[in-house]
C-alpha cells in the first residue's frame, strides 16, 4: 500500500509538472462557425508558422475543427455559443492543406490552409 | 497515466490474488509440479486480453469521424457498466473465491485432468484481463500522451506483480480490504468521468443531439486543449463547459453508486467476510496459510 501511494503520488506529480504549456506569441486566426459553415474559406501561413486558432461557434450545436492529411491539428470540440482556442503549427512543406469543420450530422466545410513562402 | 495506473494496479492485484490462491494451494497439497499448467493458463489469458485489446485498437483506427465517436462512446458506456457490475460482484464474491478456486483444483486433480487446471487459471485470470483491456481502451481515447498512458499501465502491473510475490511468500501483510475499498472508490470516479465523456462522444457522433444548457465555462481557467485539461478530462471527465445532462449523469452516477457500494458493508468491516461467499469467515481469502 505505501508503495502504491508513492507510485500514485509520483504519477500525479509527473502529470502536473507536465501541465505547463508554452505560451509563445503567435499570429491569431479567427474561425467562425455559423449555420452556413465555417469561415474564412482560406488562410495563408508561412512554412512551420505557429498560429493560434480562435474558434467561435454561433450555431445552436457543437462543432469540431480538425486537421486532415498533412495538417496536424488535433480535434477541438467547440460547444454551442462558446469560443475555444488552440495552437496550430503550419506544415513545413509548402502546399495546400485542409482543416475540416464538422457539425455532427449536419454539414462539414473545409478551410484551405495555403502554406507558401520561404521556410 | 493515473488512469491506466489505477486500472492495472487494481485489476493486476485481483489477478495476483487469484494466481496466489491457485499456486499457494498447489504448494500446500504438494502438487508444485502443476505450477506449469497454471502459468500456461495465465499466459493464454494474457494473450487473449492483448489480442482483444489489439483488435479494439485496430478497429478504432479503421474508423473515423462519426463512426469512431459512436464506437468510442458506446465502448465507454459498456466499460462503465462492466466496471460497476464488477465492483459490486467483487465485494459480494471475493470472500468465497479462495475456497471456490481450491474446490475447482481438487476437482481437476481428482479427475486427473491437468488441462482443467490450465483452463481454470485461464478463465479466472482471463476475465480480469478482459476487464483490464476494456477499461484501458475506454480510457485511452482521450489521453494526453500515449507514452505516459503505457507507462502508467506498466507501473500498475508492476505494483500488482510485486504484491503477488509478497502474497505468495507471505512475508508481509498487505491491507487488501483497504486497497479494494480505496481503489473501488477511485474506479467509480473514473467511471463517472467516462460516462460524461461518453455523452460528449455520442453527441459528436450525432447520436445525441441536445444535452441541455451549459451552465458554466471554465475554459479560461483550464483549457480543454491544455495538458492539465486533458489530464483532468481523462481522470475526472473534466469538460470546461459541460452540458446539464453530463453534469446530472456524472453526479447522479457517483452519488448513487457510492452510496450503494458503501451501504453494502454498512454492518462494519467484518460483515462482508462473514455473511457472504459461502459462509467462510475469512478476510479476503488469504487466511488459509
Amino acid at each position: 500500500m505505501p508503495l502504491l501511494l508513492v507510485a500514485a503520488s509520483v504519477a500525479l506529480l509527473l502529470a502536473l509538472t507536465a501541465c505547463r504549456d508554452d505560451g509563445g506569441a503567435s499570429r491569431e486566426i479567427k474561425i467562425t462557425q455559423t449555420d452556413q459553415g465555417c469561415t474564412p474559406a482560406e488562410i495563408t501561413a508561412a512554412p512551420g508558422e505557429k498560429l493560434k486558432l480562435t474558434m467561435s461557434n454561433d450555431t445552436g450545436h457543437i462543432y469540431e475543427l480538425e486537421g486532415e492529411g498533412g495538417a496536424h491539428f488535433e480535434e477541438v470540440v467547440v460547444p454551442e455559443g462558446k469560443t475555444r482556442s488552440a495552437n496550430f503549427t503550419a506544415p513545413d512543406a509548402p502546399g495546400d492543406y485542409t482543416l475540416k469543420c464538422y457539425d455532427p450530422g449536419v454539414l462539414s466545410t473545409e478551410i484551405k490552409v495555403r502554406v507558401a513562402g520561404p521556410s | 497515466m493515473l488512469f491506466s495506473l489505477l486500472v492495472t494496479a487494481r485489476e493486476g492485484i485481483e489477478i495476483a490474488l487469484i494466481v496466489t490462491i491457485l499456486l499457494g494451494y498447489l504448494r500446500r497439497i504438494d502438487q508444485k509440479r502443476h505450477f506449469r499448467e497454471i502459468w500456461y493458463g495465465v499466459a493464454a489469458a494474457a494473450a487473449l486480453s492483448i489480442g482483444v485489446g489489439a483488435g479494439l485498437e485496430i478497429a478504432s483506427r479503421e474508423l473515423n469521424g462519426r463512426v469512431l465517436a459512436a464506437f468510442e462512446g458506446s465502448t465507454m458506456l459498456f466499460a462503465v457498466a462492466v466496471l460497476t457490475w464488477m465492483l459490486f460482484w467483487m465485494k459480494r464474491q471475493w470472500a468465497g473465491i479462495s475456497s471456490e478456486l481450491r474446490h475447482h483444483i481438487d476437482t481437476a486433480l481428482s479427475r486427473g485432468s491437468v488441462a482443467a487446471l490450465a483452463l481454470l487459471a485461464f478463465s479466472a485470470v482471463g476475465r480480469e484481463g478482459l476487464e483490464t483491456t476494456l477499461f484501458l481502451f475506454a480510457g485511452s481515447t482521450n489521453q494526453s500522451s500515449d507514452v505516459a498512458f503505457v507507462l502508467g499501465g506498466v507501473l500498475g502491473f508492476a505494483i500488482a506483480a510485486g504484491a503477488g510475490v509478497v502474497l505468495y511468500y507471505g512475508s508481509a501483510r498487505i491491507p487488501l480490504r483497504q486497497f479494494f475499498l480505496v481503489s473501488a472508490i477511485a474506479l467509480m470516479v473514473l467511471a463517472a468521468g467516462l460516462l460524461s465523456n461518453a455523452l460528449a462522444e455520442l453527441q459528436e457522433a450525432a447520436l445525441l443531439r441536445d444535452l441541455g444548457p451549459r451552465p458554466w465555462d471554465t475554459e479560461s481557467l483550464i483549457a480543454m486543449t491544455s495538458r492539465a485539461g486533458k489530464f483532468l478530462h481523462t481522470i475526472l471527465g473534466y469538460d470546461s463547459a459541460p452540458a446539464l445532462a453530463q453534469i446530472a449523469l456524472y453526479w447522479g452516477y457517483l452519488v448513487a453508486v457510492l452510496t450503494a457500494y458503501l451501504a453494502w458493508s454498512s454492518g462494519g468491516p467484518r460483515r462482508t467476510t462473514t455473511t457472504q461467499g459461502g459462509g467462510e469467515p475469512v478476510p479476503v481469502a488469504l487466511s488459509d496459510r
